[in-house]
């Protein structure tokens, strides 16, 4: 499967840092909370984008929905320097896990055919089970490297600085092989002007999980291994109390005598 | 049962993870009456989890326990071929989630990463995870095994038997390399600090300046006999502190007994890791913060007067 292409896999997800819970019952207020591409795939693609500039492959990006994301999205995506988008539009995929996700995403990587490296955000930001790129290597068989910090990509090998809890690692893989990035890796770039306007000429394909020789019925809801029950955010019960002193020394020994006063100061 | 899968597996490239992960094995097992197996690649002791409540550990011999997740996965999932466990709990290490995710995909059923809880009833398994950045959501299995990794540090192993029972079994295998090959690795900075067991913390965001400045809420720090924190952009994108002092979603959860949030402005991801703590402090220039709303006592003003003040204040004791 090498060529010189480097195919980026990006989720649209809901702006998590945007979601409210609403105050009666706890769950996220969705009306009017706007989609993102997921932070750690900005990272992906601009890291597809860099070897591009260096090695002249192509960037197919590559996305799960449930329905056409919003255009300004798909445009970011071209615009930040991918050069065509594949979208599997399956109506079930607000139901997908990572098990769904990945095989849906390995199935359309394998249709895609010659590519020589896959970029993956380390995690998504709705779910962060940093699962699905790992899973989508299993599933063609191919070397997976996580939470890359740096990428030297060479004719037929890859060579990445890995940055783990207690170390940072150098490693290699023979291509094809998939890596996951993050926010340590690079600083996403903001398309400028000009290039957004460029990115509404380039194609846009849209494949649906029939195409993509999955068995008959391999939709996400029906290949799911983790069902999603119900979502409450866990109540805030907070004082809520303003300190508002004359000056900084006189707030300050009001917040020690309360927190005196709640026994989280002083004697024990 | 729907099928004969019966028992618990745990997996960890660390043995004092494996311990730790005994304590909702015990849990599980307890609840279902199920045999708890450990799955060791490596020559690790097999005496510690048979003290610790295991029933069986297996030994795999033949894989470098150096190697990747790849060849660790497919090592798991011979144990996994032979156990037949309904649950399998794996360390939620970034080895450990890497592993878990192949052997998923290779059993072709979903896994459920650092989950807050899980619970048997029956032919279910239910866990509680963070999502959505925060909002937590509860998941279910509807195919068995269900794989669930942990993060390391959630709990204490459980006590040791008085008698320990349980034997030991070797697994040899011989895999195949997929090709990749550690090259050099290099110790990362790490601080010394166990702040999941910290009473007091104080936690520094953006509103910090300057890495000179640190010094500032290191005295307040000390001034309470707690532990510095900081958020993501400190340690991940301006590496002014080591990544394990960080709070939050992509660092460390905490509880402590006292909370002070200092120039942090409470993005979702960096409550999550807090929202356990017991009396939270917020000072914050901007009224209208996100921390403000998790905050038992709010101070809005300059950290720079105010931590000062603070620590003069805590050193001459409360009026």
């Amino acid at each position: 499967m090498s060529g010189s292409t480097i195919a980026v896999c990006t989720k649209i997800t809901v702006d998590t840092a945007q979601l409210r819970a609403d105050p009666e019952t706890g769950e996220p207020r969705w009306e009017g909370v706007p989609s993102r591409i997921s932070t750690f795939d900005e990272n992906a693609l601009e890291a597809a984008v860099r070897l591009k500039e260096q090695h002249g492959d192509r960037v197919v990006a590559l996305s799960l929905a449930s329905a056409e994301p919003p255009r300004e999205l798909l445009l970011k995506a071209l615009a930040m320097g991918a050069d065509e988008l594949r979208l599997v539009l399956d109506p079930t995929a607000d139901r997908a896990d990572a098990l769904a996700t990945a095989t849906l995403l390995a199935a359309a990587l394998r249709k895609l055919g010659a590519w020589r490296l896959v970029v993956c955000g380390d995690g998504s930001i709705d779910q962060y089970s940093r699962q699905v790129g790992p899973r989508v290597a299993q599933q063609l068989g191919i070397a997976s490297l996580t939470h890359v910090t740096r990428i030297e990509l060479e004719r037929d090998r890859v060579e990445v600085q890995r940055s783990l809890e207690d170390r940072r690692e150098t490693v290699e893989a023979p291509l094809p092989a998939l890596v996951t990035v993050g926010q340590e890796t690079n600083e996403p770039r903001l398309p400028a002007v000009l290039q957004i306007m460029g990115a509404s000429s380039k194609p846009v394909v849209t494949w649906r999980p029939e195409d993509l020789g999955l068995p008959a019925g391999s939709s996400a809801a029906a290949m799911a291994g983790l069902l999603t029950r119900g979502v409450a955010a866990p109540p805030t019960n907070r004082k809520h109390r303003t300190l508002d002193g004359e000056s900084a020394a006189e707030t300050a020994a009001t917040l020690v005598r309360e927190l005196s006063r709640d026994g989280v100061v002083g004697a024990r | 049962m729907s099928d004969e899968r019966s028992g618990i597996c745990v997996y960890s490239e660390r043995p004092d993870v494996v311990l730790e992960l005994l304590a909702p094995a015990c849990d599980l097992a307890r609840a279902g009456r199920l045999e708890i197996s450990t799955v060791s690649i490596g020559n690790h002791d097999a005496a510690e989890p048979l003290a610790h409540g295991a029933g069986r550990v297996l030994q795999i011999e033949g894989v470098s326990p150096q190697g990747d997740a790849a060849s660790h996965a497919a090592a798991l999932g011979r144990a996994v071929a032979r156990l037949r466990p309904s649950i399998v709990l794996i360390g939620a290490t970034i080895h450990g989630t890497e592993v878990a995710a192949r052997l998923a995909q290779d059993l072709g059923v979903g896994c459920a990463s650092e989950c807050l809880s899980i619970e048997a009833a029956g032919d279910e398994v239910t866990v509680e995870r963070n999502c959505l950045g925060g909002f937590v959501t509860r998941q279910s299995f509807v195919k068995r095994p269900a794989i669930a990794t942990i993060r390391p540090g959630r709990h204490d192993p459980p006590p040791r038997l008085a008698r320990a029972t349980g034997d030991t079994e070797r697994l040899r295998l011989d895999t195949t390399a997929n090709g990749t090959r550690v090259l050099a690795t290099e110790p990362r900075r790490r601080s010394r600090v166990e702040l999941d067991r910290a009473a007091t913390i104080v936690c520094v965001g953006r509103g910090l300046a300057k890495r000179d400045d640190l010094p500032l809420v290191e005295q307040l720090a000390a001034a309470l006999g707690g532990a510095l924190a900081a958020t993501r952009p400190l340690t991940d994108d301006l590496g002014w502190l080591p990544v394990d002092l960080k709070v939050g979603l992509s660092g460390q959860t905490v509880k402590p007994r006292l909370y002070i949030a200092c120039g942090v402005s409470g993005q979702i991801e960096h409550v999550v890791g807090m929202r356990g703590s017991g009396t939270v402090v917020a000072i914050n220039r901007d009224p209208r913060a996100p921390i403000m709303e998790h905050a038992d006592y709010r101070i809005v003003g300059d950290l720079y007067e105010l931590i000062p003040a603070l620590v003069r204040a805590l050193e001459s004791g409360p009026s």
